[in-house]
C-alpha cells in the first residue's frame, strides 16, 4: 500500500473523528442553549405569576373593605353623622 | 530488505488497531443490543420522544377601573409518590405537620392503605405559599413531590362572589359569570413534541403540534367600589331588620353599565363549606318578584298618555277601602281626596286602580312593554329569569286591579331598574349591559317623553313629602317610589298572599336634574315592627347612593337648599360627636 493510500485512510479516520466529535459537540451546544431558552421561559413565566399575585394583593389591600377596617379599628376613624356641603365658589 | 520489513510492520500494526476498532465497536454494539437490552430500555423510556401538553391559564376578571375580581395563579401542591419511603422519617413528618397545621395522626390515617397508588394528595397540602414549599424542600422528605396547580383568586371575596361565580377542581366556569364565559375565559391548552433527558427533563423540541391559547380578560362594568358598599349597606340592613335575604343594582342611567349587583346571603368564594345554592343565587338577574307600588309611577304614565287622565284630577279614595267585584282593596290609611300624582305620591292602592280603569288597557300594557317590564336582558348570565306580563288581551278586571297595585307581573330588580332608567332619561329606553365590550343598546323612541319628564317631577315628590322621606339625600335631587309587596304564597293555599310576609322595594334615581344612577334596593320579608319599603328600602338607598355619587365624584345639583338646613348651630355640633362605626356590627 502506498504512503499516499495509508495517509489518506488516516486523513478520514481522524476526519471521522473530528466530525463525530463536533456533532457531539454541536448537540451539546444546541442542549445548553435550549436549556438556557427553557430557563429564560420559566423565568418569564415565574414574573408573569409573580405579577398576578401582585395584582391579587393590589386589588386585596385596595379595596374598600379593608382600607374602612383599618381606618376604623386602626386608625380609630369613624363616619361623620352629618355631612357639611360647602359651596366653594360662593 | 529491513527497511520494507519495517514498511509491512508498521502498516500491520495500523490495520491491526483499526480492526481492533472495528472489533470493539460490534462488540459493543452487539451487547448493547443483546447483553444490556432490559438496562438500557429502562433508560431510554426516560429518554424518548413524547407528546407535552403547554398548560395555560384561565382569563382574568376585572371591573370597569381593572381592578382584579378573578385570577389565577400557579401554586406548588405536595403529593406522596412513595408511601414507603415518606413513612421511614417520622420526625420529618412530624415537622411537616405543624407547616401544614397538620395532626400527624391524622395524616397517618389520611395516607393509611395508599402504598399502592402512585400518589396521594394530602389535605391541606394544595396550592402552598412559596415561603411554605421552601420549608417543605428543607425537610428533605423522601418519597414527596411538588406539582404546580392553578389556584382561583377573589380579592373582592363574598361582595361579588354571587356575581362572578366559582370554578370548580379542573378550572372550569362551575357557576356565574365564570361559568357562561367559561370558553372566553378558559382559553386553550397547547401541544408540542419534546425529546426528555433520562431526569424527565425536556431537552429538546421537535415540534410544536397546537400553539396555546391564553384565556380572555374579562372587562366587567362593575365599579368595585360601588359593589362593596352596595354589599356592606344590603348585609347591614338584613341584619338589622333581620330579613330573609336582600338585593341591590346600581345602573348608569347613561350608559345601561351596571355598577353594582350585590345579593345577600352570599358565600366566600375561597371557602366551599360556606356554599349552598341559595348563597349562590344572584337575586338581582334570577329572582323575579311582583314590583308592588313600584309600578304606579308608570300607571300614571300610561293615564297621562292615554290623555283621559291629567295630573290635576282628583280621585275620592275615602274611607281607605273599596270593594271591587267580591275583594276588598284597602289603602295602610284614609288618604281622602287625593290628585292623579298625590296617589303616586302618598301610594294609594284605591287612587292607582281608579286611574287604571279610566284607561284603556293595551295603553297600560305598551307602556310595561316599552320600558321592558315582563322581556329578558340577555346578559348571558346563568339561569337569568324573563319576568313576566301576560298580554293584555288575556287581562280580566281582577287583573287590572292587580296590576294597578303592582301584583300580576314580575320584574328582576334589574328589569327595575331598567324601568326607571326609561323615566330617568325621558322615555328613552337603554338595555343594562354587564360586559363593557358589549354595545351600548339605546331604544329611541320619543313616543312618552312628556309623560316621563312629568313622572319625574312627581317622584321627586315622593321623596320630599310622600312615603320615601328617608330616600332624601342631603344636596342632591332624588326621585324615587317606595313598593311593599305580599309574598305569594301559592302551593295548597293557592292565589293566596301572605299577611306577615312581605317585600320591600324602593326604585330611585338621582340626581333627578342630571340623571346618572338608577338604584333599586330589594329586602326580603324583613321581621321589623314597619316593614314597608319607605323604612326598610329607601334609608339603604340613600347610603349606597350617598356614598355612590361621592365616590363618581358626581356634584351636588342641590346644594343651596342644604346649606340653609344646616346653617343652626346645633346641627353643626353633632357633625364632630364621636360615634362607632356603623359597619362595626357587621364586618
Amino acid at each position: 500500500m502506498s504512503n499516499i493510500k495509508i495517509y489518506t485512510i488516516l486523513f478520514l479516520i481522524l476526519a471521522n473523528v473530528a466530525f463525530s466529535f463536533g456533532i457531539v459537540w454541536l448537540e451539546h451546544i444546541t442542549r445548553s442553549q435550549f436549556r438556557a431558552i427553557q430557563s429564560l421561559s420559566n423565568q418569564q413565566y415565574d414574573l408573569e405569576i409573580e405579577l398576578k399575585k401582585s395584582r391579587i394583593e393590589k386589588s386585596k389591600y385596595g379595596s374598600l373593605g379593608k382600607i374602612e377596617k383599618i381606618a376604623q379599628n386602626e386608625l380609630k376613624m369613624y363616619i361623620p353623622k352629618k355631612r357639611v356641603l360647602i359651596n366653594i365658589y360662593d | 530488505m529491513i527497511n520494507s520489513i519495517k514498511k509491512i510492520r508498521r502498516v500491520d500494526i495500523l490495520m491491526f488497531f483499526i480492526l481492533m476498532t472495528i472489533l470493539i465497536i460490534i462488540f459493543r454494539c452487539f451487547s448493547l443490543q443483546y447483553t444490556d437490552t432490559k438496562k438500557y430500555s429502562n433508560l431510554i423510556s426516560k429518554f424518548e420522544i413524547k407528546e407535552h401538553v403547554i398548560k395555560t391559564s384561565r382569563g382574568s376578571i376585572v371591573d370597569r377601573n381593572n381592578v382584579v375580581l378573578a385570577e389565577s395563579i400557579l401554586l406548588d401542591s405536595l403529593i406522596i409518590t412513595n408511601t414507603k419511603e415518606f413513612l421511614k422519617d417520622s420526625e420529618a413528618i412530624k415537622s411537616l405537620c405543624i407547616l401544614l397545621n397538620k395532626d400527624y395522626k391524622s395524616l397517618l390515617k389520611e395516607i393509611a392503605n395508599r402504598e399502592n397508588k402512585s400518589f396521594t394528595y394530602l389535605k391541606k397540602g394544595r396550592y402552598l405559599s412559596e415561603n411554605t414549599t421552601n420549608e417543605i424542600k428543607k425537610l428533605n422528605l423522601k418519597g414527596i413531590e411538588f406539582i404546580k396547580e392553578f389556584q382561583r383568586y377573589y380579592p373582592e371575596g363574598e361582595a361579588i362572589s354571587s356575581l362572578i361565580g366559582l370554578t370548580d377542581f379542573h378550572h372550569n366556569g362551575q357557576m356565574g359569570l365564570e361559568k357562561s364565559f367559561n370558553k372566553i375565559l378558559s382559553g386553550k391548552d397547547g401541544k408540542k413534541i419534546v425529546m426528555r433527558d433520562r431526569h424527565g427533563k425536556i431537552v429538546k423540541e421537535i415540534k410544536k403540534l397546537m400553539k396555546p391559547i391564553e384565556g380572555k380578560k374579562l372587562f366587567l362594568t362593575i365599579d368595585t367600589r360601588l359593589q362593596y358598599i352596595a354589599y356592606r349597606e344590603l348585609k347591614k340592613q338584613i341584619y338589622q331588620v333581620n330579613a330573609k335575604s336582600g338585593s341591590i343594582v346600581i345602573m348608569d342611567t347613561t350608559n345601561g353599565d351596571i355598577l353594582a349587583s350585590a345579593s345577600y346571603p352570599s358565600h366566600d368564594p375561597h371557602n366551599r363549606k360556606t356554599y349552598s345554592p341559595e348563597k349562590e343565587r344572584n337575586r338581582v338577574i334570577i329572582d323575579s318578584l311582583e314590583p308592588a307600588s313600584t309600578i304606579k309611577p308608570f300607571v300614571l304614565a300610561a293615564a297621562l298618555h292615554s290623555e283621559k287622565v291629567n295630573l290635576n284630577d282628583s280621585f275620592d279614595t275615602n274611607p281607605g277601602y273599596k270593594v271591587w267585584g267580591n275583594k276588598t282593596y284597602e289603602d295602610i290609611k284614609n288618604f281622602g281626596q287625593l290628585t292623579s300624582e298625590g296617589v303616586v305620591i302618598k301610594s294609594s292602592n284605591i287612587g292607582s286602580i281608579m286611574i287604571l280603569e279610566k284607561i284603556n288597557k293595551k295603553i297600560f300594557y305598551d307602556l310595561l312593554e316599552h320600558v321592558g317590564i315582563g322581556e329578558k336582558i340577555n346578559l348571558n348570565f346563568p339561569s337569568e329569569v324573563e319576568g313576566f306580563l301576560s298580554h293584555y288581551s288575556e287581562w280580566k278586571k281582577s287583573d287590572i286591579r292587580s296590576l294597578a297595585q303592582g301584583y300580576s307581573c314580575k320584574v328582576t330588580p334589574l328589569q327595575l331598574a331598567r324601568a326607571y332608567s326609561a323615566i330617568a332619561n325621558n322615555g328613552l329606553v337603554i338595555n343594562p349591559r354587564l360586559i363593557k365590550s358589549n354595545n351600548i343598546q339605546i331604544y329611541e323612541d320619543a313616543k312618552y317623553e312628556k309623560e316621563f319628564k312629568q313622572i319625574k317631577n312627581v317622584i321627586k315628590k315622593v321623596v320630599q313629602d310622600g312615603s320615601a322621606k328617608k330616600a332624601a339625600i342631603e344636596g342632591y335631587t332624588v326621585g324615587g317610589k317606595t313598593g311593599t309587596a305580599e309574598v305569594y304564597i301559592g302551593g295548597a293555599k293557592k292565589n293566596k298572599y301572605s299577611d306577615k310576609d312581605h317585600v320591600a322595594l324602593f326604585a330611585g334615581i338621582t340626581p333627578l336634574n342630571n340623571p346618572k344612577l338608577v338604584i333599586v334596593v330589594v329586602i326580603d320579608q324583613p321581621k321589623s315592627k314597619k316593614h314597608y319599603g319607605g323604612y326598610v328600602a329607601a334609608p339603604v338607598f340613600k347610603k349606597v347612593a350617598t356614598d355612590s355619587l361621592r365616590i363618581l365624584n358626581i356634584k351636588p345639583d342641590n346644594i343651596i337648599k342644604y346649606q340653609k338646613k344646616v346653617s343652626s348651630k346645633d346641627e353643626n355640633q353633632d357633625i364632630f360627636t364621636l360615634k362607632n362605626p356603623e359597619v362595626s356590627n357587621v364586618f
